[in-house]
């Protein structure tokens, strides 16, 4: 009688001489069952960074820091969510006014993968301002903010490897945030809550575009005169001392600035905020108001009139011949009653401000929108309002209720553009002459208002002399900025 | 100047209309707005005197009515002529004023109404006269007045208050008031009266 052995250790085929399947399998078991949990392991690991990652998600302001009453960047990521929809109900009312909503609608391509909506939004003083990005019935994703989140200050940013050095360096109300470079906003309009940009040059180095657009939007940019070589760009913008650009400005920091973590020059902008917002205001109090082309009241008057008397004797008249003439002249009426319509029941006028300085400016356009009926109006392009009033932003247009008769004027978002010539040569040869005292009390000394149609120009007396490196950049700068917007017919 | 004599029933112009006509281009001429850059709100205070004097006109018309079918019939076709001959006034100022109403709605609407206000003050007239309480007409007329415009104000959307039912269309409102001016031109022209006297 053979012996007993375990199958699979000692048993082997008796033709080939190779351990039989079933020892084979067991032998190679372990490995098989490492390689399995490996796989399992991975698997699980893929799909948990899979469900960590937000199907969509939403970016308010500049570094997630958004300012109240000023145009702010908003970006939408969402993931393998084709045609997902943006939805933002902001209310700009107080106690005084109650509830003034504002909508906000705007969709992601129609495809899988990656898909961004950029948009530049006008964000007033808000009580509420939720959100929510879904796609068919689902949201994906949602939030909000409060009145306690509310803030108006404008942002100084710092990029800084070292940020802690510069928390003082803007006084203790000032609002700094730390930003990375690609936190930076690409447009003019998305440095409008912006005050003051600080590099220090030992964080990743942004575009000299960008830069120069946010100093060009009226930001105070601080950069290093001397940098690592990604900075080489940076620094040569600033080799030859501070000089105001568009509506701000560009200065060095010194060495001694670097090392001390603190800002020695007073600010250099060509354009604080408060001076900006009042040229608006200003801009958009000279534009003419749209009209409507009625009749004269005293046609009115006597076609009234005359009809109402002739209707009458011919009524009073009497009779087969009286009544049929009686109808003849309403006929008549009725026929020319058209003529009294307005051709233009939407009339608009347009025209825009324009802060400049050493060739290159920021234009905030102007828009002053009436309707004779009620209803909404829409103009192409994302517009704010002066006053808190009820608007609608869908997909790149903005839509203006208005009661019957009713009239208002909006803002355009800020771009950047250059100087032309003949405003150029216009500022020495005609000067401010003729420019409404609210703009001209704008202008420091030296500098002149030039009105072209109705666009004026208010330019600073340029302080500094830019570096020529910064001539080819403003050009970049300028066709970075959106086309400005025309919004319907101008009169 | 005495004027001819009314031919084949056709109604002559008296001076209730010609106080409309007045009332009416007085406003529009008052509302019309004198420079460019002022908003045209004509439109507005013109529907209102024109319906709410429609209105009064059929309502004192059917309040003094006389017991003779024909001139029953003669102050129904005023109040037609009234509203067709202000019609275009009506209208001068709509276009003005390019509402967002019906231009249909605001010329027709006010003949029904004004037909139905005839006929509810002549019922009101015809109960007290029968109750031997005509006297208190006068005080009564007004009160009833009152009375449907709270009632109107009650039950949604406006049917007769003569200052929201030109801006505000409403299947309700055509109904109501093209039903009681049915009812009115029936009973008062003596077509139900005719059948009975014919059986």
């Amino acid at each position: 009688m053979p012996p007993l052995v375990p199958a699979g250790r000692s048993a082997r085929s008796p033709l080939t001489g190779a351990p039989p399947i079933r020892t084979a399998l067991l032998r190679a078991a372990p490995l098989r069952i490492a390689l399995a949990a490996l796989v399992l392991a991975l698997l699980l690991a893929s799909a948990n960074r899979a469900w960590a990652q937000p199907r969509a998600e939403l970016m308010l302001g500049v570094a997630g820091a958004p300012v109240a009453d000023a145009w702010n960047p908003v970006r939408a990521v969402v993931r393998d969510a084709p045609g997902a929809v943006l939805r933002m109900e902001i209310d700009a009312g107080g106690l005084e006014r109650g509830e003034v909503p504002q909508l906000v609608t705007a969709r992601a391509a129609p495809a899988g993968g990656v898909q961004r909506i950029d948009l530049d939004l006008p964000l007033p003083s808000w009580r509420r301002v939720s959100w929510r990005i879904e796609q068919g019935e689902r949201v994906l994703a949602s939030g909000g903010l409060g009145a306690r989140e509310r803030d108006d200050r404008p942002l100084h940013l710092v990029v800084s490897a070292r940020p802690a050095r510069w928390s003082a360096a803007f006084g203790p109300e000032a609002r700094v945030v730390v930003a990375s470079a690609a936190d930076l906003p690409t447009r003019a309009a998305g440095w409008d809550g912006v005050a003051a940009l600080l590099l220090d040059g030992t964080a990743a180095a942004p575009a000299d575009a960008i830069v120069v657009t946010a100093a060009a939007a009226g930001v105070r940019v601080l950069l290093p005169t001397e940098g690592p070589s990604g900075y080489a760009p940076l620094t040569r913008l600033v080799a030859r001392g501070a000089s105001s650009l568009g509506a701000g400005s560009l200065e060095g920091l010194s060495a001694a600035s670097l090392a001390a973590g603190r800002l020695n020059a007073e600010p250099a902008a060509a354009w604080g905020r408060e001076a900006r917002r009042a040229a608006v205001a200003a801009g958009a109090a000279a534009l003419p108001a749209p009209t409507w082309d009625h009749l004269p009241k005293l046609v009115v008057a006597g076609a009234a009139v005359g009809f109402a008397a002739l209707v009458w004797t011919l009524l009073w008249l009497g009779g087969p011949a009286g009544f049929a003439s009686a109808a003849l002249v309403l006929v008549a009426a009725s026929v020319a009653v058209p003529a009294a319509a307005p051709t233009d029941r939407e009339p608009r006028s347009q025209g825009a401000v324009i802060l400049a300085s050493n060739g290159l400016g920021v234009r905030t356009d102007l828009i002053a929108v009436a309707r004779l009926p009620e209803g909404a109006s829409q103009l192409d392009g994302l517009f704010a309002s002066l006053e808190p009033r009820r608007l609608g932003w869908n997909d790149g247009r903005t839509n203006v209720p208005l009661p019957a008769g009713g009239r208002t004027r909006l803002t355009g978002a800020p771009v950047v553009v250059t100087v032309p010539d003949d405003v150029r040569e216009a500022t020495a040869a005609t000067g401010s002459d003729g420019a409404p005292e609210a703009l001209r009390a704008l202008v420091p000394s030296g500098g002149v208002v030039v009105r072209r149609e109705n666009v004026w120009w208010l330019v600073h007396p340029s302080s500094g002399e830019l570096a020529a490196s910064a001539r080819g950049v403003t050009h970049e700068a300028a066709m970075r900025a959106p086309t400005p917007v025309t919004a319907g017919a101008t009169p | 100047m005495t004027p001819p004599t009314v031919a084949r029933g056709l109604p002559r112009a008296d001076a209730g209309l010609a106080l409309l006509l007045a009332a009416i281009a007085l406003v529009l001429v008052g509302a019309w707005p004198e420079r460019a850059d002022l908003a045209n709100a004509s439109w507005y205070p013109v529907a209102v005197v024109r319906t709410g004097g429609l209105l009064l006109l059929g309502w004192l018309a059917g309040s003094t009515v006389e017991p003779s079918r024909a001139a029953r019939r003669a102050a129904l076709l005023r109040i037609a002529v009234a509203s067709v001959a202000t019609a275009p006034l009506e209208a001068l100022a709509f276009v003005g004023t390019a509402p967002s109403a019906s231009l249909a709605w605001a010329l027709f609407a006010p003949l029904p109404l004004a037909i139905s206000g005839y006929g509810a003050a002549w019922t009101l007239s015809t109960v007290l006269r029968r109750v031997r309480l005509g006297w208190a007409l006068p005080l009564a007329s007004p009160l009833v007045a009152a009375g449907l415009a709270w009632l109107d104000l009650q039950i949604g959307p406006p049917l007769w208050l003569p200052w929201l039912v030109p801006a505000f269309p409403s299947l309700a409102a055509a109904a109501v008031n093209l039903s009681g001016a049915v009812v009115t031109a029936t009973l008062a022209s003596g077509v139900s009266a005719g059948r009975r006297a014919s059986a």
